[in-house]
């Protein structure tokens, strides 16, 4: 039930999302443009595994910023949250809305990563690690941007406290993906890469157990 | 038997009072509540759809004599009102597809079709919300929140933006529901409130 819930819900996004672009047009235009801007400024990283990856997950992390606190401000100023609580159990609110998060973050991440590897010609050492820290990056900051765009979604000035609320809760999970990545794109060994696919994992495990749990309080009242 | 209890119900916005400690009973199939404008009706309306918790007392539904808790609540109250409203992006038909599918319901597509003809909106159930005028937008709200057959059918307002054949639609549904379960009206109209066979004014509450 909670899981027919979800995927209704996702569903529902994707083609509201199809029909309207809004939140993909805010966050592919937001990755596109800062990863062009990162490279004209800084030209070709090469090697320095370090910055390319801290500049890499700055643009995923504040393309996200740009577009994932909309997912639940735009059903209350829309007047839908209504329908939304009346229909459907908040559990499944939170896992649709967090699945359609995700996925919006891969899919910019599917034309601006490939994007920032040739305008910066940074080194992708170990390929399959890269890829699984993008993804685990990816739905880390999807679940605690959902989570925040919750919380906020019924606030005065939401943009600036979903970015306030959001950002303590998201720094150690971004932390952990720029340091993974950063030994994914450098030579071998990525023995550090592997404890921080793990921490993500942990982090990623933790915050949506403690949302599903929690999202009940935030949502219904 | 059907009915509404409501009891030492008080409901504040800030410094804002609406009502306090509020009491009424009723057992019945159809309920008018009635009050001019900021009295509270869809405040009325929202705390017993459970899109509010009261600031204190208690405001419940019954059917069968037992009341509805608040996880049974998706299954059994529908509910159409000015501040709930349907996906503009989306056509009448895919709203109200979508509420069924996420509250686990089968048979989606006849479910979906009775819905549009009870409201005679079968010929633009393909279009997008935003397409409609406001009474066909009014229609397709109530379609939406008698989709699922709930036993409990809260209307604000319903009659709103509906011209003389809306309206005799939306007598048509709220007859249909009281042979059902309860009907609750939100109104100022006099010719909806005599649908009910009890009345609650906020306005002499006060």
């Amino acid at each position: 039930m909670i899981l027919r819930g979800a995927a209704a819900v996702l569903a529902k996004d994707a083609r509201c999302e199809v029909r309207s672009k809004q939140a993909i047009t805010a966050v592919l235009l937001f990755a596109v443009t800062s990863t062009i801007a990162v490279s004209f400024t800084l030209g070709a990283i090469g090697s320095d595994t370090a910055v390319a990856a801290a500049l890499l997950w700055v643009v995923i992390y504040f393309s996200a910023m740009a577009g994932l606190g909309r997912s639940f401000a735009h059903e209350e100023e829309t007047h839908t949250a209504g329908l939304l609580r009346l229909a459907v159990p908040a559990e499944s609110v939170y896992i649709g809305k967090l699945a359609f998060n995700f996925l919006t973050l891969v899919a910019v991440e599917i034309v601006a990563v490939p994007m920032f590897v040739l305008l910066t010609g940074c080194h992708i050492g170990r390929a399959g690690v890269f890829i699984g820290l993008l993804g685990l990056g990816s739905l880390a900051l999807s679940a605690g941007a959902t989570t925040a765009a919750a919380m906020v979604s019924r606030a005065a000035g939401k943009g600036a406290l979903f970015a306030g609320v959001s950002f303590p809760l998201l720094a150690p999970a971004l932390a952990v993906a720029i340091a993974g990545t950063s030994a994914a794109l450098g030579p071998p060994p990525h023995a550090s890469a592997a404890s921080d696919v793990r921490l993500l994992v942990y982090y990623c495990g933790v915050v949506i157990v403690a949302s599903l749990m929690l999202f009940r309080y935030v949502w219904e009242e | 038997m059907a009915g509404v209890r409501i009891s030492n119900l008080t409901q504040r916005f800030d410094r804002r009072e609406v009502f306090h400690g509020l009491n009424f009973a009723f057992d019945g199939s159809c309920l008018a509540i009635t009050g001019p404008n900021g009295s509270g009706k869809s405040t009325l309306l929202r705390i017993l759809a459970g899109l509010l918790v009261p600031t204190a007392g208690e405001a419940r539904l019954l059917i069968d004599g037992d009341e509805i808790e608040r996880n049974q609540a998706r299954a059994l109250i529908g509910l159409a009102a000015p501040d709930v409203q349907l996906y503009a992006e989306l056509s009448v038909k895919e709203n109200i597809a979508f509420l069924l599918r996420a509250r686990g319901l089968s048979d989606i597509p006849s479910r979906v079709n009775a819905a549009l003809e009870r409201v005679d909106l079968s010929e633009r159930g393909g279009d997008a919300v935003a397409e409609l005028s406001s009474g066909l937008q009014q229609r397709a709200a109530i379609a939406a929140a008698i989709a699922h057959e709930p036993s409990v059918l809260l209307l604000d307002e319903p009659s709103s933006n509906l011209d003389e054949s809306g309206i005799r639609m939306l007598h048509g549904i709220v007859e249909w529901q009281r042979a059902r379960g309860l009907a609750v009206i939100a109104t100022n109209d006099p010719d909806e409130a005599a649908l009910a066979a009890g009345c609650l004014d906020l306005g002499a509450a006060r």
